[in-house]
């Protein structure tokens, strides 16, 4: 089964996104609101592929993108930035210089992010 | 006798000649009077301008302090958004379909409605500069058609393209050209639900102050726009559409991009019914975009 891990600070959308994931495909997700944890929790469990909100209060996306990024262990880990930010321009400047593939609005369906997940997953 | 009649004579003449210093000054009065009129609607005009010009201005730094303020709002608005929408997408798949009916999906479109408010608003806010390169705005609106071509396909509306070979390049931003035709496009497809013709014709002219323009000229078939309508069509949140979710930015986006542009735009009604939209762009490439709205 593969593995997904979310790290937002909103605690009520990792829960909700986790059931709607967990309801809708054959993964284990995992989540935390904590993205000092999250180095930690990807490396104890290497998920495949890490949705990464990009403000956060205590550390925000790009860092911790750049951290995994630069961690042996984690380098190779699909990350992808799921974020409410509405300026597409922006976001897609944060990713380039991250390195992160792949970016999702937290507005669009479950549905959609489920043929995202699974293009990339596949 | 004759002493009375020669009496009259000089009397007449002095009259002629009375009458005739007052018609010099009656038409000279005349003309003062109208220069004065002149010179009154000449401060009336000034005046009118100096309005505008403060009432601008006050927009300006409105919108400037609205930029700031609706990044974070919009940003802070979808979250909870996004938790709402993850709510009714998990109640979707745990719920039977036959106990709750279309509610779910009236809330999802309330979710993303808001959500697109949000957009709007930042997309009207933002005063970006233009970042202007030399172009053809033929291949520019050749290029928004591929972005709306599956959307009026499948509304049955068809377009002509009304536009001269060799019109000169004018020096805009792309991007926001292309985005101020999809707002216009779009808009004439919702003039139109039963479908119809959207004319895009486009020449090289001179406007009324006698500057080398580019006129692009969009007509529709649709309903026409009414009176009311016109004077208000470019006010920020002002929508004759809002049951279908029109968030009245549109248009003052639009009007915004053009101005920047040191261009002009107006709506009328079309000569045979439908809505004709004409703007107005300067050829003049030495003539930088302006920075920000006047």
């Amino acid at each position: 089964m593969k593995k997904i891990l979310i790290v937002d600070d909103e605690k009520n959308f990792c829960a909700l996104l986790k059931l709607n994931l967990e309801k809708r495909g054959p993964f284990e997700v995992l989540t935390t609101t904590n993205p000092h944890d999250a180095l930690q929790l990807a490396k104890e469990n290497r998920p495949d592929l890490i949705l990464l909100d990009i403000l956060m209060p205590e550390m925000d996306g790009m860092s911790l993108a750049a951290a995994l990024k630069g961690d042996k262990d984690t380098k190779d880990i699909v990350i992808a930035f799921l974020t409410a930010l509405v300026n597409e321009e922006d976001v897609r400047d944060m990713k380039g210089r991250a390195g992160v593939d792949y970016f999702f609005s937290k507005l669009g369906t479950t549905e959609e992010l489920m043929v995202s997940i699974s293009g990339i997953l596949s | 006798m004759d002493k009375t009649i020669e009496q009259l004579i000089t009397e007449l003449a002095a009259l002629r000649r009375r009458n005739a210093e007052l018609e010099t000054a009656a038409s000279q009065h005349l003309r003062e009077t109208e220069k004065s009129r002149q010179a009154f609607l000449e401060i009336e005009k000034r005046y009118e301008r100096l309005l505008s010009a403060e009432s601008r201005l006050i927009q300006a730094e409105k919108m400037a302090s609205l930029g700031v303020l609706s990044a974070g709002v919009a940003h802070e608005i979808k979250n909870p958004l996004a938790i709402i929408l993850q709510g009714i997408e998990l109640l979707e798949v745990s719920l039977r379909r036959e106990d709750f009916g279309d509610v779910l999906a009236m809330m999802k479109d309330a979710v993303f409605r808001a959500s697109k408010i949000t957009k709007d608003m930042l997309t009207f806010s933002r005063e970006s500069t233009p970042e202007v390169a030399e172009i053809d705005l033929a291949n520019v609106i050749d290029e928004t058609f591929s972005f709306v071509d599956h959307i009026f396909s499948l509304k049955q509306i068809r377009i002509a393209r009304n536009f001269p070979h060799g019109l000169p390049k004018v020096k805009v931003d792309a991007n926001q050209m292309k985005q101020v035709f999809i707002n216009l496009l779009t808009n004439a497809a919702e003039a139109m639900p039963e479908g119809g013709t959207i004319t895009l014709s486009a020449e090289s002219t001179e406007n009324i102050r006698n500057r080398k323009i580019i006129r692009i000229i969009i007509t529709d078939t649709g309903h026409g726009i009414s009176a009311e309508d016109r004077q208000r069509v470019f006010d920020p949140f002002y929508t004759t559409r809002k049951k279908s979710g029109g968030t009245g930015l549109g248009l003052s986006v639009v009007k915004g991009i053009i101005e920047k542009h040191r261009g002009d735009i107006k709506i009328e009604n079309g000569a045979c019914g439908g809505t004709r939209v004409i703007i107005e762009l300067p050829c003049n490439t030495d003539e930088s975009p302006r920075e920000v709205t006047e």
